[in-house]
């Protein structure tokens, strides 16, 4: 696939949010399930950490550097419920097992349904994420609220996402 | 405001307070309101009140005698609007209504005008443990934060012929999923 995705959108209009979602798979990495993160949030973004680093040298001259990035993103204001398997699976491992080495690779795929073609929008596959409930609570009268950090990694795939009739996720990997 | 001459207001049917025999209440002590609409939701859950001086509830309108009410729908108000970053819409709006009750009371009858009053704040305390408790009536896709008042029950007009209409402004807050 094309290096440089361009955007399918119409020109001249902004991108809905919306083309922008973030999967957890709920399957196995053979067989993935993808269920959205990010039902009630209401803003959260993508933060790239290039590293970056510049320094002068004697002659004065800038010299800058930086590395491939590291992308984490917060998921604030996530209320829990019933049905919503990627937040389910997120507590089991988190709250219920408690198990650092399966919140520490967990497989996620964000899709970037405004770029590449139409019909097979640009995606990114990080199988071996990791993701951290920071807390679990809220206030009387109120919902369970659990906010939690993603960090995305593991060896990254770029590909394709096709979302079927039924609304069922499929991602293929760019040969 | 209540007007005796209007005859454009409807009459649903079940508005006899004596005759009600609503839903039956369900999981969670919510009460098994069906496929009415939202006027008819608030029209049965007035009338489940259920009080001797109140014989009938009519729609935008009331009858100049003594034991009548009226319910008047005030309209929707849309209190926000948010969509989550997967472009679902969630929307809170407010109904509002406000019941007029015609009672007995004749000039300078203090009793009368005390049992009246003391109808008035028991009927508004009583909405508010209905909704406290969850047992209102739900309007939204999220019962569990709905919330219904009923307040600034007050005296609207005396006669004197021996009648005095009285007025609860009435609320329902509610949120809607799309």
């Amino acid at each position: 696939m094309a290096n440089t995705p361009t955007f399918s959108t119409p020109d001249g209009q902004t991108i809905a949010r919306e083309q922008l979602i973030v999967y957890l798979n709920v399957g196995t990495y053979a067989t993935p399930e993808w269920a959205a993160i990010g039902t009630r949030v209401e803003d959260s973004s993508m933060e790239y950490d290039w590293s970056e680093e510049s320094n002068q040298d004697i002659l004065g001259v800038t010299h800058s550097s930086m590395k491939k990035p590291t992308i984490t993103q917060s998921f604030d204001g996530v209320k829990l419920s019933s049905g919503d398997k990627a937040y389910e699976k997120i507590w089991l491992e988190g709250v219920k097992n408690q198990n650092p080495q399966a919140l520490c690779n967990l497989d996620i795929l964000v899709a970037h349904f405004y770029a590449g073609a139409a019909n097979a929008p640009f995606g990114e596959r990080y199988p071996s994420s990791m993701v951290r409930p920071t807390s679990l609570g809220g206030e009387g009268g109120g919902d369970i609220v659990m906010p939690f950090d993603a960090t995305y990694g593991g060896v990254r795939e770029t590909g394709t996402v096709t979302k079927g009739n039924d609304g069922a996720i499929t991602f293929a990997k760019a040969a | 405001m209540a007007d005796a001459s209007y005859t454009g207001g409807s009459t649903l049917d079940g508005g006899d307070f004596s005759s009600y025999s609503g839903g039956a209440y369900e999981d969670g002590g919510g009460f098994d309101w069906g496929e009415q609409t939202a006027l008819e939701r608030m029209r049965d859950f007035v009338t489940r009140y259920g009080d001797e001086r109140i014989n009938s509830l009519t729609i935008d309108y009331t009858d100049q005698v003594p034991s009548s009410a009226g319910l008047f729908p005030g309209g929707l108000v849309e209190l926000s609007r948010t969509k989550d970053i997967m472009g679902h819409v969630s929307v809170e709006s407010q109904y509002n209504f406000a019941l007029y009750t015609v009672l007995e009371k004749s000039p300078e009858d203090d009793a009368g005008a005390t049992d009246n009053a003391e109808w008035q704040m028991r009927f508004q305390e009583w909405v508010q443990e209905q909704s406290a408790m969850g047992l209102a009536p739900s309007f939204g896709d999220e019962p569990r934060k709905e919330r219904m008042v009923a307040q600034n029950g007050e005296l609207y007009s005396a006669d004197e012929e021996g009648t005095a209409l009285y007025v609860i402004q009435m609320s329902v807050s509610f949120t809607k999923n799309y």
